[in-house]
């Protein structure tokens, strides 16, 4: 008999592996996918650019970048409820040396297969519309990917709160609103007065802030963009609690 | 040292105890079998012993690792198929069997060739880039078969692994699975089909209600039948000679003179009779076991 190993160098080709098989595969054979998640933060950008000229269009790009990411999340709660409770894949997967954490990374960086097309779009627009400096620019960066991080982390802990799947499709829009749209993401925190602080309530808009000032389209106190990458760690410090400790990979 | 090691587990759901007390443990390169009704608490136990659900007391041992406290060690020797699953449908046979065993840790040149080796075994070579999803349900059924069969895991868990197969597939996985556990691994099964664990199992565990009634080799638990045939009976006979069991009430016989008027049908003593009158609480149970 055969005894595998579990170590981190597994963890990390567990990661690409699913990424692969979750990502890649379905995407050269429904290459529709890629069209149908960039409809809406399109949509958006037009109507943002339509009613507010340029301003409208730097917020409809830093928007689409930060909706980019949070579409990868709100797929990773189907693929992953779908994969524990229509398919039991994920069962098979827990009677593996494959871990909680790269099992969620790893479905999470198929979902940014999904949304790249988006994300190298609304790059694009950014690179053109916004010149930025390579300091501003690694700092949109390190925003977005912590962004993704925690979305996908907590979008793979709330996966396994449900029972039955078809619950999950409700909750998926429920979370883009929320998460999407009603927190500041299209628009400016200081719109919400004195109750800016909201913005940093959620991922979402605690990376448009950071790159909103980034671009200078709204411009922070050092204090509040600071803020933002802390309430970002501890997004990613919290969902990365949720995957290891409280997620359903081993029931209670 | 056994490979599966199992005293005194117990397991909840709310106020139901499913499991109640599991004793059982099995041998390395054996195929044992676990048969009970609907709810008995058969996929409760190959979950706890998956790791995939914690126990609520007891002990239980896989490979000779506590299945809570060494749960890491446990899953670097096992493999299991859950009840109802399902291969992703988009994949092919050879991208998913690949994928799975990249995942349980083989390098990928041994993986390369176990995945050969499987789908060839299984009879899914010829259809090994045919996508999942334009193969029949029994196909789909065996993609995961062989998956856990090329993972080489020491011990391997099927939660009734042959539903929905035909005669033939379901020939070609117990001829798969008998060529496994000759290597010295063991499988540790559920199913409702009673002649399947009588002709693959080497031994038989009785679940039922969340108790093992009864364990054994298939041959073993026959013969403690009396009698050589069993004459089922409508239950409405009335006969203090036969047990009832459901609409039907089951005389054993050592002669075939001794049928009285009225039998329904006449057989010689099998697993399925064996199981029939020691399982005490056919049809009562609804719920997930």
């Amino acid at each position: 008999m055969r005894r595998v190993k579990g170590g981190l160098g597994h963890q990390l080709r567990a990661i690409l592996v699913l990424a692969w098989l979750n990502g890649l595969l379905p995407i050269i054979r429904s290459p529709l996918w890629t069209i149908s998640t960039l409809t809406m933060p399109i949509s958006l950008l037009v109507l943002l650019t339509i009613l507010y000229k340029n301003v409208g269009l730097v917020m409809g790009i830093v928007g689409g970048l930060i909706w980019s990411m949070l579409s990868s999340g709100t797929a990773l709660i189907g693929d992953a409820a779908y994969y524990r409770l229509e398919l039991k894949f994920q069962q098979m997967i827990v009677a593996t040396p494959t871990n909680p954490l790269a099992y969620t990374v790893g479905l999470a960086l198929s979902e940014v297969v999904f949304t790249l097309p988006g994300i190298v779009l609304f790059a694009v627009l950014f690179t053109v519309i916004t010149p930025v400096d390579q300091w501003e620019a690694l700092r949109v960066t390190l925003s977005l990917v912590l962004l993704w991080y925690s979305v996908s982390a907590l979008a793979f802990y709330s996966s396994t709160l449900f029972t039955y799947i078809r619950y999950i499709w409700a909750v998926a829009s429920l979370l883009t609103l929320v998460l999407g749209i009603l927190p500041p993401v299209y628009y400016p925190a200081i719109y919400l007065g004195r109750m800016w602080w909201l913005a940093y309530l959620v991922p979402t808009s605690s990376s448009a802030l950071i790159i909103q000032d980034a671009v200078g389209v709204v411009h922070y106190s050092p204090l509040q963009v600071n803020l933002a990458y802390l309430s970002e760690v501890t997004w990613c410090l919290l969902g990365t609690v949720l995957v290891m400790r409280v997620a359903r990979w081993r029931s209670s | 040292m056994q490979a599966i090691l199992v005293r005194g587990l117990r397991r909840s759901f709310g106020d139901k105890e499913v499991l109640r007390g599991i004793d059982l443990e099995i041998d390395y390169g054996k195929i044992a079998a676990l048969l009970g009704p609907n709810g008995a608490g058969k996929t409760t136990l190959i979950r706890i012993l998956t790791t995939e659900l914690m126990p609520h007391g007891g002990e239980a041992y896989v490979a000779g690792y506590d299945v809570v406290r060494q749960a890491g060690e446990v899953r670097r020797r096992i493999a299991v198929i859950p009840q109802d699953a399902r291969p992703i449908t988009y994949m092919t046979p050879y991208e998913f069997v690949y994928s799975y065993l990249l995942l349980r840790g083989l390098p990928r040149i041994d993986a390369r060739r176990a995945v050969k080796d499987s789908l060839e075994e299984l009879g899914l070579w010829d259809v090994r880039k045919t996508p999942i999803y334009q193969l029949s349900g029994g196909m789909m059924r065996r993609v995961l078969v062989a998956a856990v069969l090329a993972s080489n895991a020491e011990v391997i868990f099927l939660d009734e692994p042959t539903v929905g197969l035909d005669a033939v597939s379901r020939r070609v996985v117990w001829n798969s699975l008998r060529r496994y556990s000759s290597s010295g691994a063991t499988i540790f099964l559920t199913t409702h089909y009673i002649d399947e664990a009588e002709l693959i199992s080497d031994v038989v565990f009785l679940i039922d209600n969340g108790l093992i009634v009864a364990r054994g080799s298939p041959r073993e638990l026959v013969e403690s039948l009396p009698g050589k045939y069993v004459v089922e009976y409508p239950a409405t006979i009335n006969s203090d000679s036969c047990i009832r069991v459901g609409d039907s009430c089951l005389a054993f016989v050592e002669s075939l003179n001794e049928i009285r008027e009225g039998a329904l049908r006449v057989s010689p003593k099998s697993l399925e009779h064996y199981v029939l009158i020691t399982i005490k609480s056919w049809g009562e149970n609804y719920e997930e076991g």
